[in-house]
Order: structure tokens, then C-alpha cells, then sequence
């Protein structure tokens, strides 16, 4: 075994990665197994029960105390330095049992908190969860590389959620709203203009200036190569793909403002928002004329 | 047409041009340098190890062209071992790794898949103190980083 080099080992690792206590079990295997496998492990955690994801968000937790406290400490450093928390790109709480009574504000920021470069979250049908959870979301994730919000079913999130979430995302993709009887033309109307000033400067000012001193995050991760670029960033200039179905206060003039405004919009679902009244005829045509982007026409509109 | 390949104890091994191009690295060798009676080193090969991967190509020769990108499915991607191919796994672990190791270096790309889905098998469903002793692995923790993984682990490790 060691005389396999480490690219076979990774191809070996590749082959029981799908199975999460095999490669956990991989991973006590020796130094070199955990180097090799803690990525993968901690890549997409599957989280199958209420107790794996208490113990995980306790896990990510500890791992940054470790992480900053070893700094001293050297018989562990070595194995220990990248926090396993930030290596976790996606979470998805979709198929956790009795998640609606279960995952409530505190275990939120315990994940957001120790895994703060989130691409990926899903919270499908997290249904005990307030505002105040996604506010928490908005400002730990949403200034760093969160593209994909599954909120679909919080029946409890209201227009300021998606307020907070406009003020702090600079790249979100996908949006899953469905089912957040509560969101109304407010959110709409702020996802077709939501912009975020490039210094992440959680208050939004519209003045670059002090941007270096502000962002904590950008010390943790190190990355001075986002250099300041005078292009506007936000939710109105990265959201693709935005599902508002079953969202029933919704209305055609929060439609037509996103429309004019999320210029990469590229699939919307509709269905079961019997508060618009347009029919797919005005959408297909009097009103795209009355547009004055080209882009709009690229690529088609999903409506169904 | 046939090849003469020389291992690296120096026995020579004649086989057919369809059997040894199974190498991608001896097809691209007789692509470079046309066809020539001239025997093949290949220095990092035993002759035992030679042999096996032979018997391998040989039951191979007709297998279509790899497809790339099999399936995205991993659970599938690490069962379907034929039923051939497993007996012909049946080896010592040493001999395992040195048939992994030369497909490797031959660019074998089907026999380099069997050979890790065959110690992938091995791994499933063993605790890491099982792995240690099947594969000889020193186990370098410390009793208290053994104990930290340990705990920082029990999120994976059932369901």
C-alpha cells in the first residue's frame, strides 16, 4: 500500500467516497488517509440524522477554535491547518428527518458560522426558521461564495429575509422560494435591483473607501486578488434561476420590475402565484417588447 | 505481427501487436518508432507481474475501445467488476499492488480500474484499525489525535 503513489490513492478513495462511513473510516486510517480523504469527507457532508448534524456543526465549530489555537502547538499543526469546516462547499438538509421541527436558528449559525464558504445550501422545508436564520445566512455567506439558496417551503421567512439576502449575496445563482406564502412584490421588486457595493461593507454604503479595513473574512481566506473593479455586483446581476411558485401575494407588477430589472434571469417558475393575472401572451410579447435589452431575448423564459 | 517486450529480470515475452497496443504506452511507443523486431524494455515490470498483465491483455485483445466517463453513478462505478476480471484479482496483496502499479505505468486504463476497484472492495465496510492490518499500514496518530478525529468524525460515520 505504500507503494502506490497518491493519485492512485485518491482514485481508490474516489471508489467508497459514496459511501460516507467508508471513507470516514478511511479517514482514521493514518496521516497520510486523512490528508488525503478530508476534503472528500468534508466536501458535502451527508447529514442523515438530527444527531449527525448536531455532532457536525459541533465538529466545524471546534475546528476553527483548533485551527487558531494551534498555532503554537506544533505536534498537531501539521495535520490540522486548513479547518475542516471551510473546506465544505455544500450542505444539504433536504432529506433530514423531521427537519421542520428540528433545525432551528441556532444550529443554522452554528453551520454558517463554521463553514463559511458555502456554495450550495439547502433548506428545503426547514420550517421552523425565521428571518433571523437567513439574515444570519445573508451576512456570513452571502458576501463570500454562496450561489445556490434552497429555501423552498420556510413558510415563516417574510420580505425581510430577502431583503437581508439583497443586501449581502454577491453571486447568487438559484433562489427556490417556493412555498414562501409570506414573500411579496417587495422581495421581487428589491431581486430585479439588489446590487452590493464591491467592499462587502455589510451597511452598504455607497463609498469604497474604507473597504480594506472592513472585511473580516477577506484575512481568513487570504484572497487580496479580488481587486477592486468598478462593476456593479449583487443579486440583480447574478441571479439565473428563481423559483417563486406557490408564492401566492405575488403580483404583475413585482414580475415586470424583476423582469426589467435581473438581467441574467434565465428560468422562473411561476406556477401556483394565482396573483398574477398575466397570461404567458403578455409575457411572450407586450411586455418583452416594452424592454430594452437585447439579453432578455438570448435565452427563452421558463413558465410553467 | 507480434512484439518481444523485455521485463526487467531481462525475460523476453512474445506477444501478439493487438495484445501489447492494450498498452497505451507501447502502442504509442510503436506508433513512434514504427514496427521493429527490436525487443521493448520495460524496467519497471517483473516478470511475474509481466506475466499476469499478458493473461490480462490476451483475455482483453477484442474488449471495444474504452468509453470515457463510464457512468455517473459511483456505487456502480465500483461494483461492476466482471466476473473474469475478479478471479483474475484473486492475488496476494503484494502481487495486487505490483499489477496496479505496472498498469499504471503501461497505461492499462481497464486493468488500472479493476486493480483499485478490487482494493476499494477491500476497504468497504472495515473499521480503520481492520484497513491498518489487511493493508500493513503504520498507524502514526497519537492516542489523543485518535481520539480527536474519532470524535470529529462521528457525524460520518452511520446513519
Amino acid at each position: 500500500m505504500d507503494t502506490l503513489p497518491v493519485e492512485l490513492l485518491l482514485n481508490i478513495f474516489s471508489l467508497v467516497a459514496h459511501h460516507q462511513p467508508w471513507l470516514a473510516a478511511c479517514n482514521r486510517v493514518s496521516k497520510q488517509w486523512h490528508l488525503l480523504t478530508k476534503e472528500p469527507l468534508y466536501r458535502e457532508p451527508k447529514l442523515w440524522h438530527i444527531k449527525a448534524l448536531e455532532s457536525f456543526v459541533q465538529t466545524v465549530a471546534d475546528s476553527q477554535e483548533t485551527t487558531f489555537a494551534q498555532n503554537e502547538n506544533s505536534s498537531l499543526k501539521n495535520y490540522f491547518t486548513a479547518s475542516n469546516g471551510s473546506l465544505v462547499k455544500s450542505i444539504d438538509l433536504s432529506m433530514l428527518p423531521h427537519r421542520w421541527e428540528s433545525v432551528h436558528v441556532g444550529l443554522v449559525q452554528g453551520l454558517v458560522q463554521g463553514c463559511p464558504f458555502v456554495t450550495k445550501l439547502n433548506l428545503t422545508d426547514c420550517a421552523l426558521l425565521r428571518d433571523n436564520a437567513i439574515q444570519l445566512i445573508a451576512e456570513t455567506l452571502g458576501p463570500q461564495r454562496l450561489r445556490s439558496l434552497v429555501l423552498s417551503g420556510c413558510v415563516r421567512i417574510t420580505d425581510v429575509a430577502i431583503l437581508s439576502l439583497c443586501a449581502h449575496a454577491i453571486q447568487l445563482e438559484n433562489l427556490d422560494l417556493s412555498g414562501c406564502i409570506r414573500i411579496s412584490d417587495i422581495s421581487v421588486r428589491e431581486l430585479g435591483v439588489a446590487t452590493v457595493p464591491r467592499n462587502n461593507d455589510p451597511t452598504r454604503s455607497s463609498n469604497n473607501q474604507d473597504y480594506k479595513n472592513n472585511d473580516n473574512y477577506d484575512q481568513i481566506i487570504a484572497s487580496p486578488s479580488s481587486v477592486a473593479v468598478d462593476r456593479a455586483q449583487g443579486v440583480s446581476h447574478s441571479l439565473r434561476s428563481l423559483d417563486l411558485s406557490q408564492c401566492i401575494r405575488i403580483t404583475d407588477s413585482g414580475i415586470r420590475a424583476l423582469r426589467a430589472g435581473a438581467t441574467q434571469l434565465t428560468s422562473l417558475n411561476l406556477e401556483g402565484c394565482y396573483g398574477i393575472l398575466l397570461d404567458n401572451d403578455d409575457l411572450d410579447t407586450n411586455e418583452w417588447e416594452d424592454i430594452d435589452d437585447d439579453d432578455f431575448f438570448e435565452e427563452p423564459l421558463v413558465l410553467s | 505481427m507480434t512484439i518481444t517486450l523485455t521485463s526487467l529480470d531481462n525475460v523476453e515475452f512474445k506477444v501478439d501487436k493487438d495484445v501489447a497496443e492494450r498498452s497505451i504506452l507501447i502502442k504509442n511507443m510503436i506508433d513512434d518508432i514504427g514496427e521493429t523486431d527490436a525487443p521493448i524494455p520495460l524496467p519497471n515490470v517483473s516478470s511475474a507481474v509481466l506475466t499476469k498483465v499478458i493473461e490480462y491483455c490476451e483475455h482483453h485483445r477484442h474488449d471495444p475501445p474504452q468509453v470515457q466517463d463510464e457512468s455517473d453513478d459511483p456505487r456502480k462505478r465500483s461494483n461492476d467488476i466482471e466476473e473474469w476480471d475478479m478471479k483474475f484479482m484473486q492475488v496476494d496483496q503484494e502481487m495486487l499492488f505490483e499489477i496496479i502499479l505496472a498498469a499504471n505505468y503501461l497505461d492499462i486504463k481497464p486493468l488500472l480500474d479493476v486493480g483499485c476497484k478490487t482494493v476499494a472492495n477491500i476497504i468497504k465496510g472495515k473499521t480503520p484499525e481492520e484497513i491498518r492490518k489487511v493493508f500493513n499500514i503504520v498507524n502514526d496518530f497519537t492516542p489523543e489525535e485518535e481520539a480527536q478525529i474519532k470524535k470529529e468524525n462521528e457525524w460520518a460515520e452511520d446513519r
